[in-house]
């Protein structure tokens, strides 16, 4: 009995000292009770708003933010810029091409990523007051988290027209019950938000060095310029763009194509960029967007379309008919941002060629090759693409990607006083777009026109050249309510004048392109449908109130 | 022969000179009387024994039905024992004796002692019992079981003599012997039968110990065994004798088809892979884990794969509440016990088992030609330009189709990369050498055992090693020390990508050999490699580069176990043990030069470590008492367990060439690494009581208390109760006395509470913010070109979480009739799970921006039946059984709490795979929600006639696939298919059906087993490149290709669409519809193993005991409407390595 005593006894210590071991906290996380307590957890709270759901170090495939690279650049695979080397059932073609529905998976991404960033700043602006810190270093912080969500709004306002609006943490039954605000209110939001984080944000030209890539006064008035412009509120859109302009921070970069580069991502004409850096947070960009030539996988593939939209050098518009335009080298006296942009068949690539050829069956880039994943168009992307670089293409790129720069402020504060009615002259001519066509590398004649009807076109071609494939152009033909007129008929890729292969038609008995372009696509853009995405089947699904 | 003579006279003549005729009995007493018998009689008449004895023994008896008192009634249970002794039990209460006369049995009259012994004495063996036997002595005493509870039922008898008796009901008997200096023999069923010489004693105690050889009637129950008609809750067991000589790399996949209720999948056929899950009687959750709880000797461990099946005593699996509440918090999904062997005291016995053979896939996927795929090419882009859908080529793609066919240009090849990739019959072989032996007091079992298996791919293996010691030592009669000691070393190796290559592991090659069509060379004549689809080369070039991943896994464990018995009846228990899994992978991707213009590139080298630490401590407390017909007993215990998990990993790249692959030599210039951990404890109390009146009323009932650290502090703690009663009505006399022939009939009932904890997440109630470095999902962010941590919570938590509970009732009954020669059980069963553990995700509107944590919501029920029959005969030297079971399922979601989403067309659910009435699962792919496909359209006339499906498919053509109008807002059909109100739910992953066939045959040395296992009522869907043609540029199938609807030939019934260019995001066409899921129900040849066995004579020259040898083959043939090249377990979302079949020659020897 004495031994039955014990192991009563060592049963009994044993008891109580294992029932404390059932606390366990986690190894690795911080518990929320605690961490909003110095101004350095805070900051780490803010990296991660900056960051949303950025994939990085892959090739990432879906479009899971607006600020990722196939969040957002894809998006010009919607237009008349560019096709999706993924073919005609592609998501993104679809979106435009007379065949949206509301299970095409890019919009519950693009829904997903919005709401994941909305989320996670109304979590951080709900914790901020409790975090002991200098003043006017918490107006910044939180004024950076209302920007970001701000412009979460601005796209979803553009792109859905009616979304839900959270502005707080919400719980799973809310969420599940939500409706949708109606667009004026998403707007109002959006504006006042931009406003107010514009107030406490600093400028540009304070932010140091080490802080590059955090958000400025300009980029919110920026990202408020857009909203404007996309309500036409000209007025208010010329005036926020003169503030901008008047900072005097940003400038035109001489070198037009260095500034989508590594080498010169810090350029003053980038006023907001997603910062990216070698192997810790690798842009993936180059691995889906660079030519096969270098390894990548092409698959945004710029139509004729875009190409047709540059003009010769001396500022007349392009024609197949003109004696200046030479098949053998597209570029040969065009505006020099055409070579900038775009890989043509023949185009320079680094001590090579870009051959895209339909007779070149050894080529890399052979226009739809019948064995590889090659451009569908002929042509492909060069903007983006930094021809310096080797190494992993997923893994060891820390290219920047550019959101905003100030060349686009230029164009839309021009558009906005256009619009507005307010008067056109030579000199705003040469404060915005003749700076654009201007810079060094770029040196296309002024333009002169100063009747609004006339110059409307002008500016509108100028904003497609120069943003080409950076993600605005669907976002363009929305607002300008022309995207059914654009995104109708046939587009074609590369001119193949000379070719034994023959030129892919419409159909085996079709009439070949008199221009021997290559045949891409047919687009049919519903009008009065797909000006405004459908909220994607599964949210939808599980509230109907979304319908 | 039954003998009925009138005449007095005749019968004794002839008895006279059948005893005549045997002069020396003895010499005849080989063949009939050495025949053993089992028998389990209960109050039988002696004439109806001896009937049985006639069959059993193949003899006959000859006897005078005049004066045998044929009507006596006795009870006999005897296993495995001489005719001749049973016959002294039988008629030691007579006057009766025997004598073997030829094939015939002469039942006689026992003569009387007058001094002169005279056999030939006719008028005496007719005399009746009289004078001059000796004073009867008395002898008394009890019989105990190993476990000191008296045994009820025990023949007792006088060897050689004609008295005997059976204990009573507490064990004690007590009986008349003619001498005291006599030997008295004890025996009982399932226990070793003992001889005890009386030598003057008056009082002998005895304790019986069980009989090894009829283990099949003890059952492993929790923290103990049981004998089988004492159970009641329901369990189903399997035996070494089943697991065997299976050629399986993974212990669950013996499982497959043996038990009723216990349903294993393997979806792929990896080596060193566990693939697939058990699943005891359904799926317990849609949210967290439903899998079973896998102790190894009494200790939970996380799966027990890689245990050397020749170490395996008995797998039990506990599936009712009763039996399974003893584990309480984790056993809601079922309970499997894994008992290993133990030493048998006696002589040293040495036996080695060892069997090598080969492995081909189940079933591959067969693709079009070259020539083929392009056609299919040519034809989804001409037919996507052109208006009317007519694919009519150009020349030049003609052209290019006869450049393929002609098959004389090496940039024109027709390269099969399935088969370039599964290129191997693999070696399988398997080795174990067990030793065993020893002492009553100290035994021991050592085992070694060593498994190869090749994969179907190069370079791809798996080695196992494994050792395992068990002892038991009684270290005084008090105290008992079992010690269990084991380790098991795993490598895997596998080919791994090349750097740059966007897939990685040895599952995506072959997935990419699946997807990359024989248009793309493989190796040109030169040496180069073809590119492939995107400038990396193919899977053949994968194969060939110095790439690789090595994994290493160490698992050690040591359990330990010290009985101490202070008192009779009462014994005390301490175990400890410590479980290690330590893991290191090393995954190299190297630099391969494509051709000369294309070298991949930049190579890298990530080298991981885990280890996990699980500890145990628990204490039982064991109390056995009977008093009268009353048989208590009762177990108390406690237990703790704590599991410590880390990982470490670490990376660089820039390696000097492809031979050195460690760490240092890598580049410091981009060396990253990363690790974590977490802890989890749990701690529990619990108590079982079982209560037995007679044998016949069975009681038992358990309680445990469960505390889990992943429980917030009020919520921590849960009981899990359950009761169950038995009734064994075969030991009613109403049933003993009308139905002789039912050998045992057995009604039970259980109903109880099991509980559930298995959340990936070993916090999931704690609000938490998270840093993270993974590419999806992390929060580094960088200013300035500096890189900062980033934190954020991602998750959504529920302060109140708490058990998942699931209330089982189990109600069945089992038997055997005609001396058990015929088996049979039915069971019903019903598991309701509330409080479901379910991070409601899916049923959560995006809005919310977070991911959820698991909360309790949901309820879901597992109702259904098992049926187990058997037949076992033995027919001279042919003997047979023939087992099946048969399990019924319905599964079907109750509630989704949270996800409870009415649905504009009434279903409320998700909206996509969960709904109230239909099954439910935890993966995302339980149930498949979609369109009714109507066939295809013909014709644009078709179209026009079909209801409007703009929104699911706005630009219809002929060949796309009809999808039929269910319904629509009003409820009826509203002339438009959407997805709102024309989706339906087309069918589960969860089969309904599920069953398995056993047959054996031994004739002579020969044996013969078969296993037949399948299941019905289940749905299959090969999504990605398995079920879709031209998937990303993808290949195109056999099936698919060769059923494709053409504008040439509109069948509105071709078993494929139109051809067309699919992304990643899928088309109207390959949305989820019926047209896609299919009939995933199969019968599988799932083992066949033929053997031989020496026979003793042979054996003794060879000095051994034992050598059998036998073929087997393991997934012979599948019957199967599944896909053509596919094995219908491979499933949605799998991952693809083809599911083996094995052929092999085996030993077994014993020395």
């Amino acid at each position: 009995m004495k031994n039955s005593g014990v192991a009563v006894l060592l049963l009994i210590i044993m008891t109580t000292s294992c029932r404390k071991q059932l606390d366990t906290i986690p190894l690795d996380a911080f518990a929320v009770s605690n961490f909003y307590t110095s101004e350095t957890n805070a900051q780490l709270a803010l990296n991660a708003l900056y960051r949303g759901s950025i994939l990085t170090n892959v090739a990432s495939f879906n479009p899971v933010d607006w600020w990722d690279y196939n969040g957002l650049l894809w998006l010009e695979m919607a237009t008349d810029n560019a096709y999706d080397r993924r073919l005609d059932n592609s998501v993104f073609n679809r979106l435009t091409n007379g065949t949206l529905v509301n299970s095409n998976n890019a919009l519950q991404f693009y829904w997903s990523g919005s709401y994941y960033r909305i989320a996670h700043c109304n979590d951080f602006l709900n914790n901020i007051d409790k975090v002991p810190m200098d003043g006017t270093k918490k107006k910044r912080v939180i004024a950076e988290a209302r920007f970001i969500r701000a412009c979460q709004y601005f796209y979803m306002s553009q792109y859905w027209g009616s979304v839900p609006l959270i502005t707080k943490v919400l719980t799973p039954d809310e969420a599940n019950n939500v409706s949708k605000a109606p667009h004026a209110e998403l707007i109002k939001f959006t504006i006042d938000e931009l406003t107010a984080a514009a107030a406490d944000l600093p400028r540009h030209k304070d932010i140091a060095s080490v802080e590059l890539g955090r958000a400025s006064k300009q980029a919110a008035l920026a990202f408020l310029g857009r909203a404007q412009l996309g309500e036409s509120q000209w007025a208010d859109a010329a005036a926020t763009y003169k503030t901008i302009i008047d900072f005097g921070d940003n400038n035109i970069d001489p070198n037009y194509a260095s500034i989508f580069l590594e080498s010169n991502e810090n350029s003053t004409e980038n006023i907001f960029s997603i910062q990216f850096i070698p192997n810790l947070e690798a842009n993936g960009v180059m691995q889906h967007h660079a030519p096969g030539i270098m390894g990548g996988f092409d698959v945004l593939n710029p139509l004729s379309s875009l190409m047709e939209a540059y003009q010769f050098t001396d500022g007349t518009a392009f024609s197949y008919t003109d004696a200046r335009y030479d098949y053998r080298d597209i570029s040969k006296n065009r505006d020099p941002r055409l070579k900038y942009t775009l890989y043509y068949d023949n185009a320079p690539f680094r001590t090579t060629r870009f051959i895209s050829h339909p007779d070149s069956a050894n080529a890399f880039d052979q226009v739809q090759s019948p064995i590889r994943q090659t451009t569908q168009t002929g042509y492909a992307q060069h903007k983006w693409i930094d021809e310096s670089f080797t190494g992993n293409l997923q893994t060891n790129y820390g290219g920047n990607l550019v959101i905003i720069r100030y060349a686009e402020i230029l164009l839309s504060y021009l558009e906005a006083k256009l619009e507005a009615g307010q008067p056109i002259d030579q000199n705003l001519l040469d404060a915005t777009v003749n700076q654009v066509r201007g810079r060094a590398s770029v040196n296309m004649p002024r333009l002169t026109q100063t009747n609004p009807t006339l110059l409307r076109p002008l500016l509108r071609n100028e904003r497609r050249v120069e943003l080409a494939l950076e993600g605005t152009r669907l976002w363009d033909l929305l607002r300008w309510k022309i995207a059914d007129q654009v995104l109708k008929g046939d587009f074609y890729g590369h001119p193949y004048p000379v070719s034994v292969r023959t030129i892919r038609k419409k159909t085996a008995t079709a009439a070949a392109d008199p221009f021997k372009r290559w045949f891409v696509t047919t687009k049919s853009f519903r009008k009065g449908i797909d000006e405004y995405w459908p909220i994607p089947l599964a949210e939808v699904s599980i509230n109907p109130k979304l319908q | 022969m039954l003998f009925s003579m009138k005449s007095k006279l005749l019968h004794i003549l002839f008895i006279g000179l059948l005893i005549l005729l045997s002069a020396d009995s003895k010499a005849f007493t080989q063949v009939p009387l050495n025949k053993e018998i089992s028998l389990n009689i209960y109050g039988q008449e002696i004439i109806k024994v001896l009937t049985i004895l006639e069959q059993q023994a193949k003899t006959s008896f000859a006897y005078s039905t005049a004066e045998l008192e044929l009507t006596n009634k006795v009870s006999i249970h005897v296993q495995q024992k001489p005719l001749s002794y049973v016959l002294d039990l039988l008629l030691h209460n007579t006057a009766f004796t025997y004598s073997q006369s030829g094939e015939v049995i002469v039942l006689y009259k026992k003569p009387t002692f007058t001094g002169e012994t005279s056999n030939n004495n006719v008028e005496l063996i007719k005399s009746p019992i009289q004078a001059n036997i000796p004073p009867p002595i008395v002898i008394s005493g009890r019989i105990l079981d190993e476990n000191g509870n008296g045994l009820s039922g025990v023949n007792i008898v006088y060897k050689g003599g004609i008295s005997g008796t059976t204990s009573t009901d507490n064990g004690r008997y007590s009986f008349r012997v003619p001498s005291d200096a006599g030997i008295l023999v004890i025996s009982y069923v399932g226990f070793v039968s003992q001889e005890v010489a009386i030598d003057g004693r008056s009082t002998i105690n005895f304790t019986l110990s069980p009989d090894a050889k009829s283990l099949s009637n003890i059952v492993v129950v929790g923290f103990g065994t049981q004998r089988k008609e004492k159970v009641i809750g329901s369990i189903a067991q399997v035996g070494a004798k089943e697991i065997e000589n299976r050629p399986v790399t993974q212990l669950q996949n013996v499982l497959t088809g043996q038990l009723a209720g216990v349903t294993v999948t393997q979806r792929n056929g990896r080596p060193g892979a566990t693939s697939g899950a058990i699943s005891v009687r359904g799926v317990g959750s849609f949210g967290a884990s439903a899998d079973a709880l896998i102790l190894v000797d009494g200790i939970p461990v996380g799966g027990f794969n890689d245990i050397d099946p020749n170490d395996v005593e008995t797998i039990s699996v506990l599936k009712d509440a009763s039996s399974a509440a003893i584990y309480g918090a984790r056993a809601a999904n079922g309970v499997i016990l894994v008992t290993t062997k133990s030493g048998k005291a006696g002589k040293t016995q040495i036996s080695y088992s060892g069997y090598t053979g080969f492995q081909k896939p189940t079933a591959l996927p067969q693709f079009v030609n070259s020539w083929e795929y392009q056609q299919a090419v040519f034809e989804a882009t001409n037919a996507t330009a052109s208006p009317t859908g007519v694919a009519t080529l150009t020349t030049e793609q003609l052209a290019i189709l006869a450049k393929y066919k002609a098959q004389n240009d090496p940039d024109y090849p027709n390269t099969n990369f399935i088969n370039s990739v599964i290129t191997k019959k693999g070696i399988q072989t398997g080795h174990n050498i067990t030793v065993s032996g020893g002492t009553p007091a100290n035994k021991y079992n050592l085992s070694a055992g060593y498994l190869f298996q090749d994969g179907l791919v190069i370079d791809n293996s798996y080695s196992r090693y494994n050792v395992r010691l068990n002892l038991n030592t009684v270290l005084s009669p008090k105290f008992d020390l079992t010690t269990r000691i084991a380790s098991i070393v795993g490598v895997v190796k596998e080919p791994y990508v090349p750097a740059g290559v966007n897939q990685s592991d040895l599952t995506d090659i072959i997935d990419q050999s699946v997807r990359v069509p024989s248009n793309f060379v493989g190796r040109y004549p030169n040496g180069d490699f073809g590119l492939g689809i995107n400038l990396f080369g193919t899977p053949v070039s994968y194969l060939a580069s110095e790439s690789f991943r090595k994994q290493k896994n160490i698992n050690i464990n040591g359990n330990t176990r010290l009985d101490y018995k202070p008192f009779r009846g009462f014994k005390t228990s301490f175990i400890a043990s410590y479980v290690q899994n330590s893991g290191r992978e090393t995954q190299f991707r190297s630099t391969q030069r494509l051709n000369p213009s294309v070298t991949l590139g930049p190579n890298q080298l990530t080298e991981l470590a885990n280890n996990n630490y699980y500890y145990t401590l628990q204490f039982l407390a064991e109390y056995t008492k009977q008093i009268g017909k009353h048989q208590l007993n009762f177990l108390g215990g406690y237990s703790f367990e704590k599991n410590t998990a880390e990982n470490f990993n670490a990376f660089r790249d820039n390696l000097p060439g492809n031979n050195l692959t460690v760490l240092s030599v890598g580049s410091p210039g981009n060396q990253q690494t990363n690790g974590t951990g977490s802890i989890y404890a749990l701690e529990s109390q619990f108590a079982r009581v079982n209560y037995s009146y007679n044998n016949k009323y069975l009681f038992e009932s358990v309680i445990r208390r469960d505390g889990s650290s992943r429980f917030p502090t009020n919520n921590k703690y849960a009981y899990f109760p359950s009761v169950a009663v038995g009734w064994r009505i075969s030991q009613e006399s109403f049933i003993r006395d009308q139905f002789p022939w039912i050998n045992e009939l057995k009604i039970r009932a259980s109903r109880g509470l099991l509980g559930n904890q298995n959340l990936g997440n070993n916090y999931p109630y704690q609000n938490t913010l998270i840093t993270s470095s993974a590419n999806s999902g992390g929060t580094l962010y960088s200013f300035g070109g500096i890189i900062a941590q980033g934190v954020t919570r991602s998750r959504l938590t529920d302060p109140n979480l708490h058990w998942e509970s699931t209330r089982t009732t189990d109600i069945g009954f089992e038997g055997s009739l005609f001396k058990n020669k015929l088996t049979f059980s039915a069971t019903y069963f019903d598991r309701y799970t509330y409080d479901i553990l379910y991070s409601p995700n899916s049923s959560v509107s995006n809005v919310l921006g977070f991911q959820i944590s698991a909360t309790n919501t949901g309820r879901l029920r597992n109702s259904g039946y098992e049926f187990t029959a058997g037949h076992n005969n033995t027919i001279g030297k042919f003997s047979y059984n023939i087992n099946g079971n048969l399990t019924i399922l319905e599964n079907k979601v109750l509630d989704l709490g949270v996800g409870n989403v009415k649905q504009p067309n009434g279903l409320v659910g998700n909206g996509s795979n969960l709904f109230i009435g239909y099954p439910g699962a935890t993966n995302n792919y339980g149930l498949y929600y979609g369109f009714v496909a109507d066939g295809l359209f013909a014709s644009q006339d078709d179209i026009a006639k079909w209801p409007n499906m703009t929104t699911v498919n706005p630009n219809v053509k002929p060949g796309d696939i009809r999808y039929r109008d269910i319904s629509g807002p009003n409820g009826e059909p509203d002339g438009k298919v959407d997805n709102t109100y024309d989706r339906v739910v087309l069918g589960s992953q969860i089969p309904k059906y599920s069953y398995g066939i056993n047959i054996g045959a031994s004739f002579g040395g020969f044996d013969f087993t078969t296993l037949l296992q399948g299941l019905a009522g289940v749905k299959g869907f090969l999504n990605g490149a398995f079920g879709y043609a031209l998937l990303n540029q993808g290949n195109v199938q056999r099936w698919q290709y060769d059923g494709r609807w053409t504008a040439e030939n509109p069948n509105a019934n071709a078993t494929y669409p139109r051809i067309e260019n699919i992304t990643n995001s899928g088309t109207s066409n390959s949305v989820v519809s019926s047209f896609w899921v299919i009939n995933g129900a199969y019968l599988r040849i799932k083992n066949v193993q033929a053997g031989y066995s020496l026979s003793k004579a042979v054996l003794q020259r060879m000095k051994l005991s034992k050598l059998r040898l036998y073929v087997s083959g393991e997934n012979l043939h599948t019957f199967s409407h599944y896909r053509k090249g596919w094995d219908p377990e491979v499933n949605t979302g799998a991952t693809f390595y083809p599911i083996i079949t094995n052929y092999t020659i085996g030993i077994n020897v014993i020395f």
